[in-house]
């Protein structure tokens, strides 16, 4: 539908939706404000353009939250996530779209129960087991435990591209000579590519973002993540707002940029599960 | 090149029988056409052939060797698929080299086979394009020089022109052709078209409802058809067929039409009085003149060549046509002469062709 | 042959996943605090939360949560995702304003609207004072920390849905729409005859994840109340995590963990069951 029947409902249009984005941004607008101004100016008010802009406040926020460790942290367990999920998820979309084994249904009804279970159905074991094989505070455990976490619903959205691709494309390399692992590398993963791609950037927010996994898993002031860094940070300078919001600022800007940057692929990606043709 | 035996295949998918003890041979270096309506089977058979579907029962062998436990890429076969099948993320080199990289030939041997395959094709300035940059023709004209840089022993063919529009499929079909007289490649190709089939093969195999209904040069078929099935497949306009009776009167052997109308029977035609036959006449072989059965006139076309007069007769529809410009119009009464010599007899029971 | 590839898979899913969660059903029926051996109690933990106000407490503010956003963010998000569909201009930067909320961690949404909105020093509603509009903080009140919680999550949350909602309204055929308009349907009537019957499907969806995900709700709960003040915004999640951690009872951790998955359990039926009538399965 373009364009509404009349210039009252249109009026009316741009006015609700004006105010929901209002409604949206304001937060994160009063966040970047105030990551600029003394802790004083943000009590006066919230809302004031800063009198002097602090940009002190970004270079304490960055040590106090020991962000030089934390964001190393999160980008090493990001990157391995993202290694782990694509790498085993693939494989797996690719036989349970193709229906390579007699199991497939059960295999897949079963990825698909786990997309929703809760995490503390297995978080207490874990941790405890977790513990007992001294993994805690390990990066790299953890980013296992996430790949368990965000591989059934990667592999749900893997599946759909996997489907797309015309089965006779398999059945011509087979015939130009390739095996079957050939087949996957050199056929079905240069054509599935723009889907692993998105997988990635949404299993790689996903793990930057995650709270409860990382802040159980990972307390040591070595192993720490971004996240869980600010969260304690947070926690412990309540006065200071200036300085907070500043940290608040620096990690969720490497994510807002890529964002919206990539925003159509994010987009696709995150809606892409829900949304039936 | 290399011949391909069939010998009682069959195939089923679990209790779904869709191919029943098919044998037949192609000969080295022939254009083998298998042609029938959907779900007849035949692509099941090409595929089966490739490699690509199991074999329920019986064997098929490539140059007298059983390939039935080959896999598809130890069969030196190549294969054009109706949706060309060509790797949208490689470039139209890299698409017709894929099988040669695969076996990790050189990069100059490479070059210089798809260069003369190129070359054959007329791909030499698209050999850097996406598949997405092509047009359907250009597509096809890949997925062809795919096959053929592999130069293997059998050439299969899956509708390779179905997905282009009737002008470029004219054009195509006369390409494959002389393709098929420059290589002299053994080669398979699966078609719903009977068209496609009459105008390429060397040999057709008519298959119907998993089954081969009759194998023979195109003309044969057209001419000598084994039963009503490949009479009415082979040919369009289609043969048209009437239901009659033969009866002996006192100027000899007649067959009665549904209408009654009488019409002189074969002088080969031994079956007893009574027997109920099925007449087959081509369109082109009515008379057209001051004998015959009167039938009146439904729509008349004109190809400009041909004149095409669809009438009827009782409530049996007759197709004629003839290279006379015939004036006719809704309505007209107009005489059909049956031709004597041309008439085919069927079985009306089991379809079989009645012969001398 | 191709069976091996789902080795990775199930690998790390059976291990981290299943084997846990076996055990997390096992352990609900043991006295444990995480260090010791086991002891075996039967049925005790489950009574043990049957008799205690705080879990019923919790249920409770799952199933308000539930009831929330079944209806507000689903409603709003399809009033905003039609009216996307009315305008011509602005339409993907609009959709960028919407979806900004979701990829925000969890952790900074939460400090900011606690330092900026609720605080009464700092945020919006310190400085409405000066105008003689008196809030007080929702977290701080036991009757209203809930409902503080849930906007947070309200305002994290809806974008998101609009999205969606509008993805899948982009994909309502033309020609209905075109119909409708012809035969002079108003916006609402065109929204209650054309368009919403066009994503039945994706808003069934929607529903039955916007249940899963509400017994599972923990981030916004634990970082800003903490469940507090004196239980009163204390939802399942946040109880298990404090009996297992901090209470070391794990087995009634186990038990509470056991009741968030049967809700779970339930709604997760309904989804596979929607997944399978679109053909995945």
């Amino acid at each position: 539908m373009n364009g509404a029947d009349n210039r009252t409902t249109l009026t009316l249009t741009y006015v609700v939706l004006g105010m929901a984005a209002f409604i949206t941004l304001f937060p994160i607008a009063l966040m970047l404000l105030n990551s600029l101004k003394a802790a004083p100016e943000v009590i006066r008010s919230p809302l004031a353009v800063p009198e002097e802009i602090r940009w002190d406040n970004y270079t304490r926020a960055w040590r106090d939250g020991n962000f030089s460790t934390a964001f190393l942290n999160s980008a090493i367990l990001t990157v391995m996530t993202i290694i782990l999920v694509c790498g085993s998820g693939s494989m797996t979309a690719y036989v349970l779209a193709r229906k390579k084994i007699k199991s497939w249904r059960l295999v897949t009804g079963y990825l698909l129960a786990t997309t929703t279970a809760p995490i503390q159905l297995f978080l207490f074991p874990l941790y405890f087991g977790f513990a007992r094989l001294g993994l805690i505070d390990n990066v790299f455990a953890v980013s296992v435990i996430y790949c368990a976490i965000f591989s059934p619903f990667s592999i749900m959205l893997l599946r759909t591209y996997f489907l797309a691709v015309p089965k006779e494309l398999e059945e011509a390399a087979l015939i130009d000579g390739a095996t079957h692992w050939q087949v996957f590398t050199r056929v079905m993963l240069p054509i599935v590519w723009p889907g692993i791609l998105t997988v990635a950037l949404i299993v790689g927010l996903n793990t930057w973002n995650e709270f409860l996994i990382a802040t159980t898993f990972l307390q040591g002031q070595g192993s720490m993540t971004a996240i869980v860094s600010f969260f304690l940070f947070s926690g412990q300078y309540t006065t200071d707002w200036g300085q907070l919001m500043a940290g608040a600022t620096i990690v969720v800007l490497p994510v807002v940029a890529l964002f919206i940057f990539l925003q159509r692929r994010f987009i696709e990606g995150m809606t892409g599960g829900s949304v039936k043709g | 090149m290399a011949s391909v035996t069939l010998s009682s295949v069959s195939k089923s998918f679990g209790a779904v029988k869709v191919l029943e003890n098919i044998s037949t041979e192609i000969h080295e270096g022939e254009f083998v056409v298998l042609v029938g309506p959907s779900g007849c089977g035949k692509s099941t058979l090409l595929r089966m052939i490739a490699g690509l579907e199991d074999i329920t029962e019986g064997t098929i062998s490539i140059a007298g060797q059983v390939v039935n436990d080959t896999a598809p890429k130890e069969r030196d076969i190549a294969m054009v698929f109706q949706n060309y099948a060509l790797y949208p993320h490689m470039t139209v080199a890299e698409n017709m080299a894929f099988s040669m990289t695969l076996a990790g030939s050189s990069k100059a041997e490479k070059e210089r086979r798809v260069r003369e395959a190129a070359d054959i094709l007329g791909l030499n300035d698209l050999l850097e394009r996406k598949p997405k940059a092509l047009s359907g023709g250009q597509r096809q004209r890949v997925a062809m020089g795919r096959a053929i840089v592999r130069s293997p022993r059998v050439f299969l063919f899956d509708e390779p022109l179905s997905n282009l529009d009737a002008k470029l499929r004219v054009a195509m079909r006369a390409e494959i052709r002389a393709l098929h007289q420059r290589l002299k490649s053994t080669s398979i190709y699966v078609t719903h078209d009977q068209v496609e089939a009459m105008t390429m093969a060397d040999r057709i195999v008519v298959l119907n409802g998993g089954k081969i209904e009759q194998v023979g040069a195109p003309l044969k078929l057209y001419d000598d058809p084994a039963n009503t099935f490949v009479a009415s497949f082979i040919g369009s306009p289609a043969m048209n067929f009437m239901e009659a009776e033969i009866m002996d009167g006192d100027g000899g052997r007649s067959l009665v039409l549904q209408s009654g109308a009488k019409i002189t029977a074969p002088a080969w035609c031994s079956r007893p009085s009574g027997t109920p036959v099925t007449i087959g006449v081509r369109p082109e072989h009515f008379l057209f003149g001051q004998e015959g059965v009167e039938m009146s006139v439904e729509v008349v076309e004109h190809t400009g060549s041909e004149t095409h007069i669809i009438a009827n007769h009782g409530s049996q529809k007759i197709v004629a046509v003839t290279n006379q410009r015939l004036d006719a119009a809704y309505g007209d009464k107009m005489k059909l002469g049956f031709p004597t010599g041309t008439m085919l007899l069927f079985d009306r029971e089991t379809g079989e062709r009645i012969r001398e | 042959m191709h069976r091996l590839y789902l080795i990775p898979t199930l690998a790390i899913n059976l291990s981290i996943i299943l084997l846990p969660a076996i055990l997390t059903i096992a352990l609900a029926f043991f006295r444990w605090d995480g260090i010791s051996q086991p002891v075996f109690v039967g049925f005790d933990n489950f009574q043990a939360l049957a008799g205690d106000r705080v879990f019923w407490r919790a249920l409770t503010n799952n199933i308000i949560w539930t009831a929330i956003f079944l209806t507000i963010p689903i409603g709003f998000a399809l009033l905003v995702a039609s009216m996307l569909l009315l305008i011509s201009r602005g339409r993907i930067l609009l959709q960028v304003i919407f979806f900004l909320p979701i990829i925000i961690a969890t952790v900074i949404t939460a400090r900011v609207w606690q330092g900026m909105i609720f605080n009464p020093v700092s945020g919006i509603f310190g400085w409405l004072e000066q105008f003689g509009i008196h809030l007080t903080n929702p977290l701080t009140k036991t009757a209203t920390s809930l409902y503080g919680v849930a906007a947070v999550d309200l305002w994290h949350w809806w974008g998101f849905l609009a999205v969606i909602f509008f993805a899948a309204l982009r994909q309502v055929p033309a020609e209905q729409i075109e119909a409708a308009r012809l035969e002079g349907a108003t916006f609402f009537q065109m929204l209650r005859y054309v368009l919403l019957p066009g994503i039945k499907s994706t808003i069934m969806l929607m529903m039955i994840m916007t249940v899963i995900w509400s017994f599972l709700v923990f981030d916004f709960v634990f970082i800003m109340t903490r469940g507090g003040p004196a239980y009163s915004s204390e939802v399942l999640s946040t109880m298990a995590y404090r009996l297992a951690f901090y209470d070391l009872n794990v087995g009634k951790a186990a038990a509470t963990a056991l009741v968030i998955s049967l809700f779970g359990l339930v709604a997760t039926f309904f989804y596979i069951r929607a997944q399978a009538k679109d053909g995945d399965l």
